[in-house]
């Protein structure tokens, strides 16, 4: 990854001291507020109210800027469970965000616009959808560069000491699965990633519960405590997954998958499976090593939750 | 690669990353980003696959490892799942029909499905494309096409990849 050198400083006015200073000498970024003529996608706001923060996840870090200090605020809790904040002059990837405001007396509409590096995410007059575009950048990155943990696309709950991972892409019923189990009682893990350690142990990625309606209306988000559940605190070591998709009517009805082919299961749901090949395997290795793994197809999650806890034990 | 010629299969061993397991191998070619599972059988050709070693002789190597008699066929079928997986240098390809059997016709043959090789394979998923799914998912048989509405990737497992 590039680094750009930054602050970690928040500041208003004309005295703002911002990551610009340094950019100006980026080959890849331009200033927040000196703009270099031509330069279109060249993220452009006012000197006044500016302010930057830089925090670390998973190794990674990252900046996040802004032309309103309140925007900072809102972002923050956007971001991956587990960040801490970072004195670091320097970053791995830097988020700017402009936020437009409409002058009074002037026809002209302000977009919102976040640009990762000098990439545009967004330009709209929806602040929600610069949010919750920031949110899924930031989310992919961190699930494909993570230093020393391997991400898969997964639910997962913790059941008597051990982990139940559930791999699946989106539209798989993850979180549906993942609700009934905490019903029954399982300790919330995630329901958007398992992420692994070397050991093969499942760490907590305990985001709310994304939770669909139907239809075109906004998945809802939901604390585990709303299913009567906790959210876990250590990792696990893997007592189950179980590679499963629904279809209407279908009885659970696993079949056990090889080690190998486990290995090609979780693989095909595993975020740096092409970055970090060998890594991920080896992973993938350990959790396969003392776990067992079905797939097959599954009815409704919460016919499907007792024969999976019957599995596991 | 370039068509059948020769019948002294060689096996590829550069931009792979192999790791064994107790009775399969797992494969990582890291130019074409596909991740390959091969049963025992199927890696036993496959570790005999040096060059010098013609296919009766992978046969009777195969033979004695698995202690049971094999036919030249379960080779044959082997080196063609191999080759479509490109983890030969060249492929290879049988003199006479028999060699050419499909693995219905080699089960119907020997009636012994689970002494057949396999080798199941997936491309690794990009990492957007592993947090996306295809929404008419046939569940088709592990390793083969999903055939869903739109989609052209493999099914594993019940998910497309």
């Amino acid at each position: 990854m590039e680094r750009t050198r930054g602050v970690s400083r928040s500041g208003s006015g004309p005295n703002f001291r911002s990551i610009s200073r340094y950019l100006d000498r980026s080959p890849y970024l331009g200033p927040f507020s000196g703009i270099r003529p031509g330069h279109a996608d060249v993220p452009t706001c006012s000197r006044q109210g500016t302010a930057g923060t830089v925090i670390s996840t998973y190794g990674i870090r990252v900046g996040i800027r802004a032309n309103d200090e309140a925007v900072l605020t809102e972002l923050s809790e956007r971001l991956p469970p587990g960040w801490k904040s970072s004195r670091s002059t320097y970053v791995d990837r830097l988020y700017s965000v402009i936020l437009g405001v409409d002058r009074p007396g002037s026809r002209r509409r302000r977009f919102h616009l976040l640009y990762d590096g000098l990439q545009r995410l967004a330009r709209t007059r929806h602040l929600e959808e610069v949010h919750a575009r920031f949110e899924n950048s930031l989310q992919s990155l961190v699930a494909s560069s993570a230093r020393r943990r391997i991400f898969v696309h997964a639910g997962v709950v913790g059941w008597r000491g051990r982990a139940i991972v559930l791999p699946g892409r989106s539209f798989s019923g993850k979180t549906t699965m993942v609700s009934a189990l905490l019903k029954a009682g399982a300790t919330y893990y995630s329901d958007e990633f398992a992420v692994l350690d070397e050991r093969g142990r499942v760490h907590p990625y305990a985001k709310p519960l994304s939770l669909r309606g139907g239809g075109e209306e906004p998945p809802r988000q939901c604390n585990a405590e709303a299913f009567g559940s906790v959210v876990g605190a250590k990792p696990l070591p893997v007592g189950l997954v179980a590679v499963s998709r629904y279809e209407e009517g279908a009885r659970w009805r696993p079949r056990r998958l090889s080690p190998g082919r486990a290995v090609l299961a979780l693989l095909a749901n595993t975020v740096p499976a092409r970055s970090a090949p060998e890594r991920s395997l080896r992973t993938l290795r350990e959790i396969i090593a003392s776990t067992l793994v079905f797939t097959g197809r599954r009815g409704e999650a919460d016919e499907t939750v007792d024969l999976l806890l019957r599995t596991v034990g | 690669m370039q068509g059948p010629s020769v019948a002294l299969p060689i096996a590829r061993d550069e931009g792979l990353l192999i790791q064994e397991l107790p009775d399969e191998v797992l494969v990582y070619d890291l130019e074409s980003y596909r991740a390959h599972c091969l049963n025992r059988i199927a890696a036993l050709v496959w570790r005999h696959c040096d060059g010098k070693t013609d296919v009766a002789r992978i046969t009777e190597l195969l033979a004695d490892e698995l202690e049971s008699p094999v036919s030249e066929d379960v080779v044959w079928f082997a080196l063609r799942r191999l080759g479509r997986a490109q983890l030969l240098q060249e492929r290879v390809a049988p003199s006479d029909e028999i060699g050419k059997r499909s693995r219905r016709e080699l089960v119907r043959a020997f009636g012994l499905a689970l002494l057949l090789p396999a080798v199941t394979s997936i491309i690794a998923p990009t990492a957007a494309a592993a947090q996306t799914c295809v929404k008419d998912c046939t569940s088709a048989p592990d390793g083969t096409p999903c055939g869903g509405k739109g989609c052209k990737k493999m099914c594993l497992g019940g998910s497309c990849v």
